[in-house]
């Protein structure tokens, strides 16, 4: 699945959906995708001289960290997002492979760690772009404290489109 | 479970992933008004700070506060707001990450 499927956490659910109908499964994946959106859709600004085909290439490309490089420019062309693809891919289908035979052995205070890896190299990125000016600030930390609060009832993947998007809109609409 | 209804359930994944993925790069032209490019812009930063939120808080629902992790995070952004130093702030994080797992 790690070969097709390029996304943990749809993958992770469909490990626990196993016995439930197909539909169930496509419509959990496609929930858990829905952050996808609004990244897909900034694309058209952050790829602005790209050739619509290239940017859906850069689209399926696309994974979290990808984006999070591209928004914080330290990617800016099509050739680059799906460079660092290409560097992820192997790692991904090699860790997952790796993952199911050790992770069993391992302890879990490392896979704790891996958890807060993630968030540093998130959280240094969001600084990056936050700083390219007050807006993208405080849309920044409105974003995540929209995603907090939704959180309190909502699952992440779903939190977090909502609240980018209507952060990215309150940012558009207010004059200063 | 078959052949089949594995290849089954790999597709529909694959599905599930990939059109939240691709529909929107390619319905989106090239060309968007202004406000709609304002709005464009803007959500890279909205992105990435609810990104930073989610991996700091766990995929939910509700909050699950990791002190090593929040702690982590605190100090690579405030260094990274401080120096504007990309690797400098993400080594420090994870040099305050392994310090406080150690210590718990």
């Amino acid at each position: 699945m790690s070969v097709i499927a390029w996304s943990g956490t749809a993958q992770l659910a469909a490990v626990t959906l196993l016995a439930q109908p197909l539909a169930v499964v496509f419509l959990s994946s496609l929930l858990l995708s829905l952050r996808f959106l609004p990244m897909s859709l900034a694309l058209a600004g952050l790829l602005p001289h790209a050739p619509r085909s290239r940017r859906v290439v850069a689209a399926i490309c696309m994974v979290d960290t990808t984006f999070a490089l591209l928004a914080a420019g330290r990617v800016g062309t099509v050739a680059a997002m799906v460079g660092t693809w290409l560097a992820q891919y192997p790692a991904w289908v090699a860790g997952t492979a790796v993952g199911v035979l050790a992770a069993p052995l391992l302890p879990a205070r490392l896979l704790e760690a891996s958890d807060g890896l993630i968030a540093v190299i998130f959280a240094v990125l969001a600084v990056e772009a936050a700083a390219a000016g007050r807006r993208e600030a405080a849309v920044a930390v409105a974003a995540g404290a929209g995603v907090a609060a939704a959180m309190l009832v909502l699952p992440g993947s779903i939190a977090l489109p909502v609240a980018a998007v209507l952060a990215g809109a309150l940012g558009t609409v207010v004059r200063r | 479970m078959s052949g089949w209804s594995v290849a089954a359930l790999i597709a529909a994944v694959a599905a599930g992933v990939l059109l939240p993925k691709a529909t929107p790069a390619a319905l989106v032209g090239g060309r968007v008004g202004p406000r709609a490019g304002r709005f464009l812009g803007l959500l890279p930063a909205a992105l990435l700070g609810g990104l930073a939120v989610v991996a700091v808080v766990g995929g939910g629902p509700g909050l699950r506060l990791k002190p090593a992790t929040l702690a982590a995070v605190v100090a690579a952004a405030a260094i990274m707001a401080l120096t504007r130093r990309g690797l400098l702030a993400m080594i420090a994080g994870w040099a305050v990450l392994a310090a406080a797992l150690l210590l718990e």
